[in-house]
């Protein structure tokens, strides 16, 4: 039985127990703050880490496949449950309020508020959609998405597989995928010859922190050596076949190919989570080299929005050892904010951490460069082209809003219904808006995003009808 | 750069728009505007019910004609605007319930009216399989129904175009002041000038009314909605309960549209609003009460717009008091959408004709500016219930 409930202000709720969230938790801990860390999925690790103490303890053939990298978060892991830390697994955040500060989760069918000096939120990143002709077939998924599985419980795909888009993780995806035995037909990088000379000058910030570009390197030689077919410079892909895929299509110079397959996982980089940060109607920034939002922020991670921190991913795609450090700089800067800790105090214990960040950043002008995302949107998509897949709506009904006077997103989804399904605008937004702005000829910014509301997770009517306040003792060990 | 037209209308919601399309019908030289698109808050994010069921007595005659129109809206403003006529149900979950809407019924049938009918509890599982248990009848108007209210919203302002009026959104009001017979209006982009204006400014009603001169007192809500994931049809009357608050529905596409006048917080200088969850949470267990196969469907989006309501939940519906050019048609105390393709025509007929085909008496501008003080604000829910004194209260006056 839980005791009845008094409203208690929790000083600190850190959302998300990726990398950013468990150091945030992990450093905020040492002070005595009373915290709350909430996490959606059963078990910590974020998606870089997921579930990564299980994998460890059972599956030491599936640690070994996906190496070191992941292997890094047991650390985290490790410390997060020496400490008492208070810590909701399954939680689901489908709200929040600013001023007071409230957060509002769901665990078990039933639903919490609770009230908070400080947030962070370190909800990481997003797959981004990718909707090329054919990408709502079954066989096609995301090449991050098959890496969870692995992650989760060991699983692959089954049958030929092709690969394709662009960015750091498709090549590691492709490797570990090759080891695990799985049949890959082949590689197909979107990225273009263009794109290595933009990014050439940039090598010499990248080459401060080298160990990134090796990695690279490695991947592309292991996957040699196991005789996969790697082709760059590949452009218009579409998945064809009746409800799953049969074939692959694409074009390398002026020349059209066609593969069959029985599964295409596609992959052109994450983008920011930004529901929560939207949600809050924080100020964003676009950021131009990745295409996409990122909620504006200073250097401790707090966002427009008052003692509200955003750590990881969340604030700009950065990787996970970036990740690690932003989430214990906003937590030092939430102690000192509580007065918990001293401004000379904080200033000393941040310096070594402001050193990790700088060094992890210097790649990513160069990485950033070389795998733009490419526009499967444009004028000249096919007007067919399923764009929002909640709702099922197509490039051709967002330019008939568009042609009808529409300018912003909200006006497209009022007209049209995009963005209204369950996924709450997530999976379509940045295709939805970049799709306006095209056709509009307006900017990203002078075109907007959807307005995000709550709740930006599904909850059910019985969920609902339970909301009370969080009891003090949530998620108490 | 200054605009001359005959008539000027402030906002441009579903009031707005087709009072700019009968004034333009008419042959005058019209223009609507609006601070921002037009119809952002009442018009365009209410329950959409189209309701005669249960109206404010001095309300039916009006909701009765508009009714009519309803079934003929794609002549009108050339879109069906999604109406569908699935009739309107007012569910009873006690016997005390449906004595209230016994002596309903009779009130109405007194004021010579025939649209609405008690049906008892097997006939109201005939039309509501899924109706809880100990729901016992409940009173129904088969002509009613719902609609879209952006796609009507967006019908109305472009049949307005279509008939000549001139639509100007992104114009806020500034300042209107009377010079000899015009009425000038500024606004943060151009200037207007006509000889007649109509105040069709919604929540913002009383703002546009003191720049004119008249004192309307209103009160700003947020009326919440929420929208669950689409789910297997089962519901086809639009559903409000007797005694508590809900409106409920279920739309072609399967999602259900959840109201009943559970109010958020609101910001009437930057039209922000916030959901209020703890009142979604009574909400929430509402519908679970009448409808309990209904426990697990998730809602997917909640929202509030902002709404004026007056005193007596009784809409302004005239002239001004202190200027024979000035007109005033707004806080329509959250029942306005059935009313919208009505007021328009009546508001024409009352400026060109100096008479309406309907009484308006009861919606006079000023009828609280000699009763304010003994007639204190009574809480009266839009889609909820209105007590049977109340109700011979309005239909006495």
């Amino acid at each position: 039985m839980l005791p009845t409930p008094t409203p208690m202000p929790f000083d600190l709720i850190i959302i998300g127990a990726g990398p950013g969230g468990m150091a945030a938790a992990i450093t905020a801990s040492h002070y005595g703050s009373r915290i709350l860390l909430l996490d959606e999925q059963p078990t910590v690790g974020g998606q870089i880490y997921r579930n990564v103490d299980e994998t460890a303890a059972s599956r030491p053939k599936d640690m070994k496949l996906l190496g070191p990298d992941y292997e890094k978060g047991l650390g985290l892991s490790k410390e997060l449950n020496n400490k008492s830390i208070a810590h909701i697994q399954g939680a689901k955040v489908w709200n929040i309020e600013e001023n007071p500060s409230r957060v509002f989760y769901s665990v078990n069918g039933k639903t919490f508020k609770a009230q908070t000096e400080k947030i962070i939120i370190a909800t990481g990143a997003l797959e981004r959609a990718v909707p090329l002709p054919g990408w709502t077939k079954t066989g096609v998924m995301g090449a991050g998405a098959a890496q969870v599985m692995l992650k989760s419980n060991g699983m692959t795909p089954s049958g030929k597989i092709i690969i394709a888009g662009s960015g750091p993780l498709l090549l590691l995806v492709a490797d570990q995928l090759a080891r695990s035995q799985c049949d890959i037909a082949a590689v197909l990088e979107t990225t273009r010859i263009s794109d290595y000379i933009r990014a050439a000058p940039l090598i010499f910030s990248a080459l401060k922190s080298p160990k990134y570009l090796i990695k690279g390197l490695k991947l592309r030689a292991s996957l040699k050596r196991q005789g996969v077919k790697l082709i760059s410079g590949v452009s218009d892909i579409q998945a064809h076949g009746e409800q799953r895929i049969s074939a692959v299509s694409y074009k390398k110079g002026h020349k059209a190919h066609r593969l069959n397959t029985e599964m295409l996982l596609i992959h052109e980089g994450v983008v920011p989570n930004v529901q929560i940060t939207r949600l809050l109607k924080a100020n964003h920034e676009w950021y131009g080299r990745q295409d996409y939002w990122r909620p504006v922020k200073n250097k401790w991670g707090e966002i427009s929005c008052g003692g509200i921190f955003i750590a990881g991913d969340g604030g700009g795609i950065d990787g996970a050892i970036a990740a690690e450090a932003s989430g214990r700089l906003a937590a030092f800067e939430s102690l000192f904010q509580l007065n918990i800790i001293g401004r000379t105090e904080r200033d000393r214990l941040t310096k070594p951490i402001f050193k990790v960040l700088r060094k992890n950043l210097a790649i990513r002008p160069f990485l950033d460069t070389l795998f733009p995302p490419p526009r499967y949107i444009s004028k000249n998509a096919k007007k067919d082209t399923i764009i929002c897949r909640c709702s099922e709506i197509t490039v051709g009904d967002i330019k008939k809003a568009v042609n009808l006077g529409c300018r912003a997103p909200d006006q497209v989804k009022s007209y049209c219904r995009s963005g209204m399904g369950p996924c709450q605008g997530r999976i379509c937004g940045l295709a939805v808006s970049a799709l306006i702005a095209e056709e509009t000829g307006n900017s990203h910014e002078a075109t907007g995003y959807y307005n995000i509301r709550a709740p930006i997770k599904p909850l059910s009517l019985s969920e609902l009808s339970s909301l009370e306040d969080a009891p003090k003792n949530a998620g108490a060990k | 750069m200054t605009k001359g037209y005959d008539a000027l209308i402030i906002g441009a919601g579903l009031h707005g728009a087709c009072t700019a399309m009968s004034l333009a019908q008419r042959g005058l030289k019209v223009a609507f505007l609006d601070k921002g698109v037009g119809g952002r808050h009442s018009s365009a994010s209410n329950a959409g019910g189209v309701r005669k069921l249960n109206r404010l007595p001095a309300e039916i005659p009006l909701s009765v004609e508009a009714s009519d129109m309803w079934e003929n809206i794609e002549k009108i403003v050339g879109d069906n605007c999604g109406f569908v006529q699935s009739g309107q149900i007012q569910i009873a979950e006690s016997a005390s319930d449906m004595k209230m809407l016994e002596e309903r019924l009779k009130l109405v049938k007194k004021l010579g009216y025939s649209h609405e009918e008690l049906i008892d509890g097997a006939e109201l599982r005939r039309r509501l399989p899924a109706v809880a248990e100990r729901c016992v009848g409940g009173l129904m108007c088969r002509s009613d129904g719902f609609a879209s209210p952006f796609r009507s919203t967006q019908a109305f302002q472009l049949q307005a175009v279509r008939e000549g009026a001139d639509f100007y959104p992104g114009h806020e009001v500034i300042q209107i002041s009377k010079i000899a017979s015009l009425w000038r209006v500024e606004t943060s982009k151009e200037n207007f000038e006509a000889e007649l204006i109509v105040n069709c400014a919604g929540a913002w009603g009383d703002q546009i009314a003191k720049m004119i001169g008249d004192a309307v007192p209103i009160s700003p809500e947020a009326p919440t909605m929420m929208v669950t994931a689409p789910m297997e049809l089962f519901l086809k009357p639009v559903v409000i309960a007797a005694s508590r608050k809900l409106s409920f529905k279920q739309a072609p596409n399967g999602i259900l549209l959840i109201g009943g006048g559970y109010r958020g917080s609101l910001n009437r200088d930057t039209g922000e609003t916030t959901v209020d969850f703890d009142g979604l949470k009574q909400s929430a267990q509402t519908v679970i009460d009448f409808f309990p196969h209904l426990k697990n469907v998730n809602v997917v989006r909640t929202w509030c717009g902002i709404e004026g309501l007056t005193p007596d939940r009784i809409p302004y519906i005239g002239q001004s008091k202190i200027d024979t050019t000035a007109y005033h048609a707004f806080a329509f105390s959250s029942h306005g959408f059935q009313l919208a393709p009505i007021v328009g025509p009546l508001l024409a007929e009352l400026i060109l004709d100096g008479k309406a085909h309907l009484p308006l008496k009861p919606f006079a501008v000023d009828r609280f500016s000699k009763e304010a003080k003994q007639e204190p604000t009574q809480t009266i829910t839009s889609d909820s219930p209105v007590s049977h004194d109340e109700m011979l209260k309005h239909a006495r006056k």
